[in-house]
């Protein structure tokens, strides 16, 4: 074999290894990486501007540059430019503030403990002094918010705002409320809903300029603001019918919490509907006594009884009782009991018959001022007992324990009086 | 010139290696499956040199580069999302903190979505029926999400944890009563702490407000775990100063230990004796846990045993409703320590008396009067000379309204 034979065999060999090893091993990423990094970046960072059109357009060359990516491209000791590098790569917002917070707040870490260990081992030291400890406590919150005023000012430097969800939250609750206001005005037609919703909404953006108003006393923002109301009103009611202003008006006032106060209450929507107008009906009339009247109570008195009357024979004897019993404050736990242990529906109406019987009881008691001390509390001792025993055989002593945690403070009366 | 058919064939396929060495290096580089799900072809143009007369300028170069988007990583489900953040290469950290944001505006929102459609008007039965069938699927897709945070965290990451170093002074508050620890062992505290409340507020969930006998018993279940893992965490020592402190601030709040001779070693070892019959880390823990009436006379005991009888008499006063007003009346005149002392044993003999007059049956009513009249008559004598005029002009309208009527005593 020649010479020239044995160079072209090695060169056969060689020329194999290398196809191998190009095909086995493949590119190298991190070369890559490095390259394309550098030029991505620079890319990034230089203004793009459109060259000028040339005489002869020759085609143009494509060099595809590809990038592994990896988080420590966007990391940086430099949080304005950790941001900004978290918003180019598209990070939403909200996201890209979460991150940044948690970042912020562990940096804060070590200062906080920094703060506490210097009295950790002071203790039960200060237990003896409650005076130094009070005073430490002070300083040390004096400390902690002098902290959070740093970081807040960071924030503010990042942000443009000291609480980086602020404008989260206000957006998350101005949803809620506008979702309220709908809710109101769902028995409208959808323009006249819309128009409604604006109204709030209008008439809530108003009230905030007025509150930002320099040199408005705080009486004359309340007279703004009851000016704006009026506005808003008076553009409402053009717009409405008086039945649908009067249903508005119904349901934006207290009477309308009577959905949420009947407790155990089967009664259908219009019945409820018709009582709340009863009900505020009731309260504007009060409202129109004069306060300082000498009469006051009774006239009062009066329209609470004349919208009883009106109720009862709205909804039937039956159903008022009913109804004063899911009104009152002492029957909902009395119910939440009940229903928790699955007891049969009589039982909560039963349990509020004791204990109404009970207090009736030890009311009289009381009131009887011809007997002694020692009988006294021997009557209310055995009125406690057969309360006691009554509760017990209605609930189960399971519900009785229970409703003695949730509620049973009323029962002391029968032990607790001197 | 004549070859030999072997140089021949090593020459054709020298040509042939080289025409594939020169294709594999031209052929565009292999991607990952994730790298080629992270390409974005995205032209970038690079930046053009102010064109002079060249008539034959160069081509204009378009850079094709995968540059990295957030939508890449972007996913509905935490733990796609927890994977493909760490497929980037982003650290644990970033990947919880990002992961625990998202949960608890997804949990916030299912709250404030739980509210069921209802006609406005429906009240009752109805409303509460729909309430329960709301709080029920709300409780599953709750369920879900919690579930999703641990597939894509692991199970001991709990939504409250961050909640920790957001309040910095509640954060102080957290170190200052769990006594001095490693920042590593107070991280995987502020974590049990977080996973403790989390179970806690979840056996209350279902509760409507009403616990009943196995609600108590899930949740001291949950307290001895608690413990237990505590345990298993901490030092011995570091457990029983963890122990001791929320169970002091109870206790401080009760007595004035400034007005007993006790030392700062015997208020620890009463701390620790108290924590004994009550779990501090039982319920809230910052309020250092409550005592039935039962570990209440227990602890009592116990305590009276290590203080002995004349220091515990002086951890009796020092918790007594009537002396703490003694006392701080007495520091406010700037008095000494005994004149509160000596206050406070006028005003218990005089109540031993008054007791003592009012069950004597052999007293008629008037002779009862007379008596009470002169041992209040006595009372007032000695306090007026134990803390002056001024203090026990205080006094009256502190506390002291016994002074002038020892029937109230």
């Amino acid at each position: 074999m020649n010479l020239r034979t044995k160079l072209s065999l090695s060169l056969n060999a060689l020329l194999l290894g290398f196809v191998i090893w190009l095909t086995c091993a493949g590119p190298r990423p991190e070369l890559r990486t490095d390259a394309s990094h550098h030029l991505t970046r620079g890319l990034r960072a230089k203004p793009q501007t459109t060259p000028p059109p040339a005489a002869s357009e020759p085609l143009p060359e494509v060099v595809a540059v590809s990038e592994a990516f990896n988080w420590a491209q966007l990391e940086s000791a430099n949080y304005h430019e950790y941001v900004a590098n978290l918003r180019a790569i598209g990070c939403p917002e909200p996201t890209v503030r979460d991150i940044i917070i948690a970042d912020v707040n562990d940096l804060f870490t070590p200062r906080v403990k920094a703060l506490v260990d210097e009295v950790n081992g002071r203790f039960w030291e200060l237990i003896l002094q409650p005076d130094d400890f009070e005073k430490m406590i002070e300083f040390k919150h004096d400390q902690l918010r002098a902290l959070e005023e740093e970081r807040d000012e960071l924030f503010t430097a990042l942000f443009g705002e000291s609480n980086p969800r602020s404008a989260e939250n206000i957006l998350r609750s101005a949803a809620d409320r506008r979702a309220q206001w709908e809710r109101i005005g769902d028995f409208l037609s959808e323009e006249k809903c819309a128009r409604f919703v604006a109204a709030h909404e209008e008439l809530e953006r108003a009230w905030v300029d007025c509150s930002r108003t320099p040199g408005l006393t705080g009486s004359q923002q309340q007279a703004k603001c009851k000016e704006l109301e009026a506005a808003r009103d008076q553009s409402l009611r053009a717009g409405l019918t008086a039945e649908e202003y009067a249903e508005l008006q119904l349901r934006q006032s207290p009477a309308s919490s009577l959905c949420e106060r009947l407790v155990g209450l089967d009664l259908s929507e219009e019945t409820v509907r018709a009582v709340a107008r009863l009900q505020f009906a009731n309260t504007e009339a009060q409202a129109a006594l004069p306060p300082k009247a000498a009469d006051f109570k009774s006239r009062t008195a009066q329209l609470q009884q004349q919208s009883d009357e009106q109720t009862r024979e709205l909804i039937g004897p039956d159903s008022f009782a009913a109804f004063r019993r899911a009104t009152d404050v002492r029957y909902e736990p009395i119910y939440r009991v009940t229903q928790r242990l699955e007891l049969p529906a009589a039982t909560a109406g039963q349990v509020y018959d004791i204990r109404r019987q009970a207090e009736d009881a030890v009311h009289q008691v009381k009131a009887d001022q011809s007997l002694a001390a020692e009988a006294r509390r021997a009557q209310l001792q055995a009125i406690g007992a057969e309360t006691r025993q009554s509760l017990s055989a209605a609930f189960g002593a399971k519900g009785l324990a229970a409703y003695e945690n949730l509620d049973g403070g009323w029962m002391q009366q029968f032990t607790s009086f001197k | 010139m004549k070859l030999s058919p072997t140089i021949t064939i090593s020459l054709c396929l020298n040509l042939a290696l080289a025409g594939a060495a020169v294709h594999l290096l031209k052929q565009p580089v292999s991607r990952t499956p994730r790298e080629s799900a992270s390409t974005i072809s995205e032209p970038i143009t690079a930046p053009a040199v102010p064109c002079l007369t060249a008539s034959n300028p160069p081509a204009p170069t378009t850079f094709v580069t995968n540059r990295f988007g957030w939508n890449v990583v972007e996913a509905e489900d935490l733990e796609q999302l927890a994977t493909n953040l760490r497929a980037i290469g982003c650290p644990e950290k970033t990947v919880r903190d990002v992961v625990v944001a998202r949960t608890r505006r997804g949990l916030d929102r299912l709250s404030r979505s739980a509210e069921p459609k209802l006609p406005f008007w429906t009240a009752g039965l109805r409303r509460a029926q729909a309430q329960r069938t709301a709080e029920g699927t709300a409780a599953v897709a709750r369920a879900k999400i919690l579930a999703s945070v641990q597939r894509a965290l692991g199970r001991d990451v709990f939504i409250e944890d961050g909640r920790l170093t957001e309040d910095f002074v509640e954060q102080a508050i957290v170190r200052f009563l769990s006594g001095p620890l490693a920042e590593e062992k107070f991280s995987q505290l502020a974590g049990l702490l977080a996973r403790h409340k989390t179970q806690m507020d979840a056996v209350r969930a279902h509760t409507q407000g009403v616990l009943v006998e196995e609600d108590e018993t899930a949740l001291k279940t949950l307290g001895r775990q608690f413990r237990q893992e505590l345990a298993a965490m901490l030092l011995p020592t570091e457990l029983e100063e963890l122990s001791a402190r929320p169970a002091m601030m109870k206790l401080a709040d009760d007595v004035r230990f400034d007005a007993t001779d006790l030392s700062p070693a015997d208020i620890r070892e009463v701390a620790i004796i108290r924590a004994q019959f009550g779990d501090p880390m039982m319920g809230e823990w910052f309020e250092g846990g409550r005592l039935s009436d039962q570990q209440e006379a227990q602890a009592a005991m116990a305590i009276r045993e290590f203080l002995g009888e004349s220091r515990y008499a002086q951890f009796e006063r020092a918790a007594n409703g009537a002396f703490k007003t003694l006392f701080d009346l007495g520091r406010d005149n700037n008095l000494p320590p005994v004149a509160a002392l000596q206050a406070f044993e006028v005003c218990q003999l005089t109540a031993r008396e008054v007791a003592r007059l009012r069950e004597d049956n052999s007293l008629s009513a008037a002779e009862r009067q007379q008596q009470l009249a002169s041992v209040q008559t006595q009372a007032q004598t000695s306090v007026l000379k134990v803390l002056g005029a001024e203090a026990c002009a205080q006094y009256l309208n502190r506390g002291g309204a016994w002074l002038t009527n020892a029937n109230g005593l």
